[in-house]
């Protein structure tokens, strides 16, 4: 598979992926809509819900960095700014998903 | 210029190439959706799992914001916003299968998208109240 399939695919697979995450997410703010610390604690102390939020934070970030990057490329001139964009956007990602794992193996 | 530095833009500047449709806002409110999950949704969403780490106190503190006006706003645009790209996301796998590409079913896969995505949207609130 050259570079830019391997790209489309791995955008169209997180894609598929999201659909059942994104059910999940909704479900979750639903559940947790004004809930207290001992609560919210308790759902993502249940494997399932520990399991979805990972996997949510994982592929929806792999799936925003992918977005970002084509949206920076047909909008954003000049190459250098476009490079900086990317990287801002690769260590903004990264970021968030290690937070969110965090959150989550520290209600265990 | 190399050859492939030639490629022609994608003509996004809808100007003298392309009517403003039907079509034309779904595909530009997909975008917006996207941009506004990865500026707004995401980074909320990660915050007020920070917040949940840090401790009680500052969980407490997020979920204040989150009851108030504007996070409640914030909470329903983004119920709003997900919804459309879910649709809208399922609507490009099935293009991207190769289905739905004619003008009329443009049309009408896109109507099914608007319904599908209003339908969510009053489940997810109705749940949430």
């Amino acid at each position: 598979m050259s570079a830019g399939a391997k790209d489309w695919f791995r955008q169209r697979a997180s894609a598929v992926l999201l659909i059942p995450l994104s059910a999940w997410f909704l479900w979750a703010g639903v559940s947790l809509a004004g809930a207290d610390y001992a609560t919210t604690k308790a759902f993502f102390g249940q494997p399932l819900n520990a399991a979805a939020a990972v996997l949510l934070a994982v592929i929806g970030l792999f799936h925003t960095q992918r977005g970002a990057d084509a949206i920076i490329s047909d909008y954003v001139p000049g190459e250098g700014f476009q490079k900086l964009l990317v990287l801002v956007s690769k260590v903004g990602c990264t970021i968030g998903a290690l937070v969110v794992i965090w959150a989550v193996v520290q209600s265990f | 210029m190399s050859k492939a530095k030639q490629r022609p833009l994608s003509p996004y500047l809808l100007g003298p190439y392309y009517r403003f449709e039907f079509p034309t806002v779904l595909s530009l409110s997909y975008r917006f959706t996207g941009i506004f999950m990865s500026l707004i949704l995401a980074p909320l969403a990660c915050l007020w799992m920070l917040m949940f780490a840090l401790g009680e106190a500052q969980f407490n503190a997020m979920q204040a914001f989150m009851g108030s006006f504007i996070g409640t706003a914030l909470a329903w645009l983004a119920a709003l916003v997900m919804s459309y790209h879910l649709f809208g996301g399922i609507r490009h796998l099935l293009w991207d299968s190769g289905r739905f590409m004619s003008k009329e079913e443009i049309r009408s896969t896109g109507v099914v998208t608007v319904i599908a995505t209003l339908a969510l949207w009053v489940f997810v609130l109705w749940g949430a109240s």
